[in-house]
């Protein structure tokens, strides 16, 4: 696989005292710290289900893939989207209640969900059989290592605009899902969503998911009591992308 | 201009006659004004056992009143042994030995009277009666018990519901089965002719706000957003669908039969065994890293 590739390389770039590219999923391969058990799942999403249901929001599923590489690469554009997004698209995101879920757990609780892994859902909790949408957008592909020392500033770089596209690709996929919802607002109700979306799902845990940081060698799962890694300095993650959503179970704690 | 059915009729005959009831007792809130409520079952009047207040017996068929602050005392002969209880709480006294039961159920009790006499109750109170195998009936609806004790006359002698002990065939044990309701009221029930009448207990009323995914025991039940349902556990793997019946109640429809059941609150559903499925808890982050850490490399608090 790619990334692993990557790790070897990385490794050699240590050795020869260069900076390395540290990717959230490279460090929890060589740490493998933590499985990814779903035990609780589906109370999670159902709790968020019925909480959406009372509160007559959508339901937006943040969808966490299977595969384990997939959820970090995952985690870190949705993650670089939500605390960086447009007002426009907080405000969105500030209308539903937000969750995180694999599509097989998902499909226990809404057997009408589509098949693949889109990025996110919106399930409109009020009627039964209730309606899902998807948000769908293409990400940004990811970018080849470079081979040679002398690429690594230009390859950063080419990092840091990923990151910004991904933010750009799904705030406009989302306001574009929730346009006609927030036409319906006023701007104090867009503004007042917004800053729900920043108080409920910035500042603090998406169910299904944490909240985790990671600059350049070890990842602090937020939120989480004494989770922490070795602080080597010697990686990389773009700006915007330290912090992500981390949709691994930290210490055997619930996703 | 329609002819209001008796139903309503009922329902605002009792409105009145409970409001009228709880203002002359002065007792609004009768739960939460420092009152308990002593409920002895029949075994232990028949040995003789009393409910004394203020040294004072008290002679009551249905639930006696009591002060959670007075001095309250169970009597069995000439053992008097002082009753604690807290404001609004249900105490049964039960058995020939009078065991001491709290925290009884507010909203069940059993009635000892004919057909007529639980049919008046329920429609007064707005709860079900339920026939029971033994010819009494299961008043079931919040604060029965309550509502029971400002109608002496018409309610008579009651005792404390008491659910079945596992392994006994419920209601709910009918379901794992496939008998459904009808092979519930087969084992357990009669049919209840103005059942259909009377009003649920269920809280809501829209059929999505049951979608979710309930426990009970080791069984897990799926109320799917597509009208399915799933149910699992120990070699039980069902599947059907679910609905709404007029009264709001909800159907669970299985291949071979259907179960009624009904909301308690906002996250249990209920069947007439009261066998109770809640909804499923949420796991909570309680485990901490075993391994030791670098707190210096601890990043400061997020600040968007």
């Amino acid at each position: 696989m790619k990334r692993r590739g990557f790790l070897l390389s990385s490794t050699t770039a240590v050795g020869a005292g260069i900076g390395t590219v540290a990717w959230p999923s490279l460090i929890s391969r060589a740490f493998a710290q933590n499985a990814t058990p779903e035990d609780g799942a589906l109370s999670g999403l159902s709790d968020s289900y019925r909480t959406a249901q009372r509160a007559h929001r959508p339901l937006l599923v943040l969808v966490i893939p299977e595969d384990n590489g997939a959820r970090w690469e995952r985690g870190s554009a949705l993650g670089a989207f939500l605390n960086h997004g447009s007002d426009e698209a907080m405000s969105a995101i500030g209308t539903c209640e937000v969750t995180c879920a694999t599509m097989a757990v998902v499909r226990q609780l809404v057997p009408q969900a589509p098949a693949g892994e889109p990025l996110m859902l919106v399930i409109d909790a009020g009627h039964v059989p209730a309606t899902v949408t998807t948000i769908d957008p293409s990400l940004p592909a990811e970018i080849p290592y470079p081979s040679g020392e002398d690429r690594w500033d230009a390859f950063y770089a080419q990092m840091e605009a990923r990151v910004d596209q991904q933010i750009a690709v799904i705030q406009a996929a989302v306001s574009a899902a929730f346009a006609a919802r927030l036409q319906l607002l006023s701007a104090t109700e867009r503004d007042a969503a917004r800053q729900r979306a920043v108080d409920t799902y910035r500042a603090h845990r998406i169910r299904g998911s944490y909240w985790a940081r990671q600059a350049g060698c070890g990842v602090y799962v937020e939120e989480v009591p004494e989770t922490g890694g070795i602080g080597c300095g010697m990686g990389h993650t773009p700006e915007r992308a330290q912090r992500f959503l981390y949709f691994f179970a930290p210490n055997g704690n619930p996703l | 201009m329609t002819e209001p059915s008796r139903t309503n009729v009922v329902g605002e005959r009792a409105a009145v006659l409970v409001g009228t009831a709880l203002a002359l007792c002065g007792c609004s809130g009768v739960e939460a004004s420092g009152t308990a409520l002593v409920l002895l079952d029949d075994e232990a009047r028949a040995a003789g056992i009393e409910i004394a207040v203020d040294g004072e017996a008290q002679a009551d068929e249905g639930p006696i009143a009591v002060p959670s602050r007075g001095r309250v005392e169970v009597r069995r002969g000439l053992h008097h042994e002082s009753l604690e209880t807290t404001p609004g709480e249900v105490v049964a006294i039960e058995g020939a030995e009078g065991r001491v039961r709290h925290g009884v159920d507010p909203g069940r009790l059993v009635l000892d009277g004919d057909r007529a006499q639980a049919l008046s109750f329920a429609e007064l109170a707005g709860v079900q009666a339920v026939p029971l195998p033994d010819g009494r009936f299961l008043i079931d609806g919040e604060n029965a018990m309550w509502t029971a004790l400002l109608f002496p006359e018409l309610v008579g002698s009651v005792s404390p519901w008491t659910a079945p002990p596992r392994g006994v065939e419920t209601a709910s044990s009918a379901w794992l089965a496939g008998g459904g309701d009808e092979g519930w009221a087969a084992r357990t029930a009669v049919g209840l002719e103005a059942q259909g009448e009377t009003p649920s207990t269920a809280s809501p009323t829209d059929l999505a706000a049951f979608v979710g995914a309930y426990v009970a025991d080791d069984v897990v039940l799926v109320l799917d957003a597509q009208g399915g349902l799933h149910m699992t556990g120990t070699g039980l793997d069902r599947r059907g669908t679910f609905d709404l019946d007029r009264q709001g109640q909800l159907l669970l429809r299985f291949e071979d039969g259907v179960v009624t059941v009904h909301a308690r609150g906002d996250d249990q559903l209920e069947d007439p065994s009261g066998l109770r499925f809640r909804t499923m808890p949420v796991a909570t982050i309680t485990r901490r890293r075993q391994a030791p850490v670098l707190d210096a490399m601890v990043p400061a608090p997020f600040d968007p």
